[in-house]
C-alpha cells in the first residue's frame, strides 16, 4: 500500500465524523484522498475515496443505524495497524457489500450510489488533469458516462489552451474546403 | 481524400446531441474519419451493455458499417513509445503521474504514422500534453497541491514526435458544417419568426450542446466561434 498513513488517518477521521452524524465534513473527507488518487491511481487510494463518498452519500440521504459502517472502519484500521493489507481490502470489500445492501433496500438513488461516486470521484481526478480515458480506466467506467458529468462541471483552467478557436477553426476549414 | 484520426469523446459527444448525421455529411467532402480498436471499444463495445447507452452505441455501429467511420490497424511500436513517453513526463512524490489512456494515444499514434491531416480530439489533457505541457504542469501543480518535476528527456522526445500535430474539436467541426449549410435546415424564414436571432441561438446551441457533452472548449472561446461564423 503507498499512502498507509494517509488512509489510517481517513478512516480516523470518517469514523469520527459518521460517529457525531457529520455528514458533509464525511463528504469532504473523500476530497482528501484525491491528490493520492490522481498520482498513485492505486486501487486502494481510489477505493477509499468512493467508499467514504458513497457513505456520506447515503448517510445524508438516511440516518441508519451507523454501527455496522463503524464496526467494518474499525476493523480496517485494525489491520492496517498490524500491516495486513489483504486483511484490509476484504474489509474494503466488505463495506462496499454493505453500501450496496443499503443502497438498496432503502432504494435511495434511481442509479447505485458507488456509480455515482466513481464519476464524481472520476471527475474530480480529471480535474486534476488526468485524461478522461485514464480516469474510465482506473474507475473501470465508461467514458460515456464521464462525458455525461464532464461537461456539466465548471473549471477555472478552461481558458489554459494550446491553439486558439480561430487558428483550430482554420485547420477544419482548411481540410473542408 | 483526407484524413482525420478520432477519439472517442467527439464522436460520443456528437451522439449524445443527436449530430451523428453531420458525419456522413461531411464524409460526402472526401474526408474520412478514421479509429482504431481501441476507440472502437470505447464508443461501441463497452455502451453496447450499459442500458442507457446501447441505441446509441448501436448508432455508431451503423456509421462503421457504412464506412463513414473507418477502423484503421495501428503499428503497436509507436503506440507503445507515445505510451511510455508520455506518461513519464510528469512527476510527482518522485513517481511518474501516468496522465494518459491507451484509446487517446492510440488516436495519436494513428495521425502520426498515417499523416493524417487533423487530429479530432475534445479532452483537455492530452491536447494540453501536445501543445502546451507547461500548461498542463501549472493544473497539475494547482490541483495536486505539490511540486511536478518534468522530464525533460521524455518531454523533448515525445515534443520532437508531436510537433506537427494539427488537432480541432467537435465545436471546430461543427462550425465548419455550419458554414457549409448543413444546418440550414433550422435557418427558414418561418423559423426566424418564433425565435429571432435564430443564426446565434443556433451556434449557441451546437456549442453549449457539445461543451456540456465533454468538449473541453472555453466560453470566451464559443463566443469567438460563434462570432467567426456570424461573420462569414
Amino acid at each position: 500500500m503507498i499512502e498507509k498513513e494517509n488512509v489510517l488517518m481517513i478512516l480516523k477521521e470518517s469514523k469520527k465524523a459518521i460517529l457525531r452524524k457529520d455528514y458533509d465534513n464525511l463528504k469532504l473527507l473523500s476530497n482528501r484522498t484525491m491528490h493520492s488518487a490522481s498520482v498513485f491511481q492505486d486501487d486502494d487510494s481510489l477505493s477509499l475515496a468512493v467508499m467514504v463518498y458513497s457513505l456520506s452519500k447515503i448517510f445524508i440521504r438516511r440516518d441508519f443505524n451507523n454501527q455496522r459502517v463503524v464496526l467494518i472502519i474499525d476493523k480496517m484500521i485494525l489491520s492496517l495497524n498490524s500491516d495486513d493489507i489483504q486483511g484490509f481490502r476484504k474489509k474494503v470489500a466488505s463495506m462496499f457489500k454493505l453500501i450496496s445492501y443499503l443502497d438498496k433496500k432503502f432504494d435511495i438513488y434511481v442509479e447505485d450510489v458507488i456509480f455515482q461516486a466513481k464519476v464524481k470521484k472520476g471527475i474530480k481526478i480529471y480535474d486534476h488533469g488526468i485524461s478522461l480515458g485514464q480516469v474510465a480506466s482506473i474507475l473501470d467506467v465508461s467514458l460515456w458516462d464521464l462525458l455525461n458529468y464532464a461537461g456539466n462541471t465548471k473549471n477555472k483552467y478552461d481558458n489554459l489552451t494550446g491553439k486558439t478557436a480561430l487558428e483550430r477553426i482554420k485547420i477544419a476549414e482548411e481540410i473542408f474546403k | 481524400m483526407k484524413y482525420i484520426s478520432c477519439d472517442a469523446g467527439p464522436i460520443i459527444s456528437l451522439s449524445m446531441n443527436n449530430l451523428l448525421w453531420v458525419l456522413k455529411e461531411l464524409k460526402k467532402k472526401d474526408v474520412s474519419f478514421c479509429i482504431g480498436s481501441v476507440v472502437k471499444s470505447e464508443m461501441f463495445d463497452k455502451p453496447i451493455n450499459i442500458r442507457r447507452f446501447k441505441l446509441k452505441a448501436i448508432q455508431v455501429l451503423d456509421l462503421i458499417s457504412e464506412g463513414v467511420i473507418s477502423l484503421i490497424d495501428i503499428d503497436t511500436k509507436i503506440r507503445d513509445e507515445l505510451m511510455t513517453l508520455s506518461n513519464n513526463i510528469f512527476y510527482a512524490y518522485k513517481r511518474p503521474i501516468p496522465i494518459v489512456h491507451n484509446g487517446e494515444i492510440e488516436t495519436l499514434a494513428m495521425y502520426i504514422e498515417k499523416s493524417h491531416n487533423a487530429l479530432l480530439l475534445d479532452e483537455r489533457t492530452m491536447r494540453l500534453l501536445i501543445e502546451s505541457p507547461l500548461n498542463l504542469k501549472t493544473i497539475l501543480a494547482s490541483k495536486l497541491h505539490t511540486k511536478i518535476k518534468i522530464n525533460y528527456d521524455a518531454l523533448d522526445k515525445f515534443q520532437n514526435i508531436v510537433k506537427t500535430v494539427k488537432i480541432i474539436r467537435s465545436s471546430e467541426l461543427l462550425i465548419s458544417a455550419y458554414s457549409m449549410g448543413m444546418f440550414n435546415c433550422y435557418l427558414e424564414e418561418n423559423q426566424e419568426k418564433t425565435l429571432p436571432n435564430i443564426k446565434e441561438q443556433l451556434l449557441d446551441g451546437l456549442l453549449w450542446g457539445v461543451k456540456l457533452s465533454g468538449c473541453s472548449i472555453s466560453e470566451d472561446e464559443i463566443h469567438s466561434l460563434k462570432k467567426h461564423a456570424l461573420a462569414k
